[in-house]
């Protein structure tokens, strides 16, 4: 079993080649403080190898009221919603995909030709597959050129809540936790 | 204006896509979702043409029903493939009163001019089509040379020329959507022809854009008095010509409409649209979704006061059906194959 969790949703990567958490991965930089990872090294959540050889990465969002005190639920939930829907967000998950793309870079990794990027997306109330499309557009807006024109990966970006997770990945089951 | 001053429900039995349909409506807004060809707009322009005739406007049913529907014979209108001695039937209750409409082989019959109507609540039905940027010399062509449009084109032209005086008392408010002309309209009634007019200079109709086109015909409806508490609005296809950012405007006039007495239907194919009566309604709005749906021989209608409990809905499936397709391109898997469209 090789089980990850991340944004209250645990991932079963068991059969996957293998699975590389981003923030591990900068913990064992030397002088990697947490400002310098949440700042400079900005990254995805995973970084997953196929049995196929393809790559994905996996950023997780969710809002799981059970590990938030109730009092403070009501706040917290205006304040992801806000940050889901802004374009702030979908730059920041860009710029997830670029600082992970310059790490690899600079730490002399190989970068995959293709990358699956794909945000994991659990809301707290459910959205419809037109909203959803809207959201993937908005984030595949700030990725695509001309924004990156340098970029030599090719991309293929989507947004999915948990449910689609695990129809498209069953190999790869979620559960909120 | 009494509270029951609204179309409460409507069955159409043999009536050209209905086999048996029957609809329960609220006050606020009734939205009809279905395909092309589902009969939306059918049900709109039947509805129109019988409350002309409880409103006295026209007193024949089957007279309205043949311009309305551009028909000389209106046992066209019955359900094709119907038997030929099958009758058609629209019954319904309008203001607390029962009426019916016959349609035998032989003969017709109407019941239900309702007593408490007044003249002036006529109902008005926006057609798909722009016609502010067409009304100069349209209604004395219609006259003279029988034009092949429908009545519900004419009338919208003829009301946008007519001013009401009266009726003081009952004039509706619209916030906020007056300000999307950019500029006051004007109407000459030398040449039947309206005119925007903006601190730049004074624009003829036909060069304003169709989309504002729309916005200015609900702002003229409303200022020369034919949208007053108490009739009934039929809009098809309010989306046409207008970019989705016009659209929560214009979604936020239908329901000011509906909170100040005006029953409002239309018939929609625009995701932005439902979406935004969903977001912008209150609970003490009342809405209510019609799904059209075609069987072989018929079509049913589902309704459903939560849009996302709409079944089915042919423009969400339709966004489901893009947005599988992208996810899988964007995971290079397919969803299983029973989850799809």
């Amino acid at each position: 079993m090789s089980m990850f969790v991340e944004s209250s949703i645990q991932f079963d990567f068991t059969n996957a080649q293998n699975v590389i958490e981003y923030e591990l991965l900068l913990k064992g930089l030397p002088g990697a403080s947490s400002t310098i990872r949440n700042t400079f090294w900005k990254g995805i959540d995973f970084h997953i190898e196929e049995m196929s050889g393809e790559i994905i990465w996996l950023e997780v969002k969710s809002w799981n009221p059970k590990n938030i005190p109730a009092k403070k639920r009501g706040g917290s939930r205006r304040s992801f919603q806000c940050k889901m829907k802004s374009t702030a967000f979908a730059a920041a998950t860009r710029n997830k995909f670029l600082g992970t793309s310059a790490y690899f870079a600079w730490d002399n990794r190989a970068l995959p030709a293709k990358v699956r990027f794909l945000l994991l997306f659990e809301p707290p109330h459910p959205i419809d597959s037109a909203l959803m499309l809207t959201f993937s557009d908005k984030i595949k807006s700030q990725l695509m050129p001309p924004k990156v024109v340098s970029f030599r990966t090719r991309i293929e970006i989507g947004a999915m809540n948990l449910a689609e997770w695990n129809k498209r990945f069953p190999d790869y089951p979620a559960s909120l936790i | 204006m009494p509270d029951n001053s609204y179309h409460q429900s409507l069955r159409l039995e043999n009536f050209t896509a209905f086999k048996d349909a029957k609809f329960e409506f609220v006050p606020g807004v009734n939205a009809f979702v279905g395909e092309n060809g589902t009969g939306k707009t059918h049900v709109m322009k039947a509805m129109y043409a019988v409350q002309l005739a409880q409103a006295r406007e026209i007193n024949s049913v089957s007279y309205n029903l043949g311009r309305v529907f551009q028909t000389a014979n209106i046992r066209d209108l019955t359900r094709l493939g119907s038997a030929t001695d099958v009758w058609t039937r629209f019954n319904g209750v309008y203001r607390d009163q029962d009426w019916v409409f016959d349609l035998l082989p032989d003969k017709e019959s109407w019941t239900g001019t309702v007593t408490q109507i007044r003249s002036s609540e006529r109902p008005i039905f926006i057609p798909a089509m722009d016609m502010m940027g067409h009304t100069k010399g349209f209604i004395a062509a219609a006259n003279e040379i029988n034009l092949d449009f429908d009545q519900t084109v004419i009338d919208i032209v003829s009301l946008l020329s007519l001013e009401r005086s009266n009726l003081h008392d009952r004039v509706v408010h619209l916030d906020g959507i007056s300000e999307l002309l950019g500029g006051e309209l004007e109407f000459d009634a030398s040449t039947n022809r309206f005119y925007l007019v903006t601190d730049k200079g004074r624009l003829p109709m036909p060069l304003v854009a169709e989309g504002l086109r729309k916005i200015a015909t609900l702002l003229r409806l409303v200022k020369n008095k034919w949208l007053i508490p108490g009739t009934t609005l039929f809009w098809d296809e309010p989306e046409v010509n207008l970019n989705p950012k016009l659209m929560d405007e214009v979604v936020s006039a239908i329901l000011q409409l509906t909170r100040q007495g005006i029953q409002v239907f239309i018939a929609t194919h625009s995701y932005v649209i439902l979406k935004e009566l969903d977001l912008q309604s209150k609970n003490s709005d009342s809405l209510r979704y019609f799904s059209f749906v075609q069987t072989h021989d018929d079509t049913k209608v589902n309704a459903s006061e939560d849009l996302a409990s709409l079944e089915p809905n042919p423009i969400l499936e339709q966004y489901n059906y893009l947005y599988d397709r992208e996810l899988t391109r964007a995971t290079g898997r397919n969803r299983p194959v029973e989850h799809v469209r």
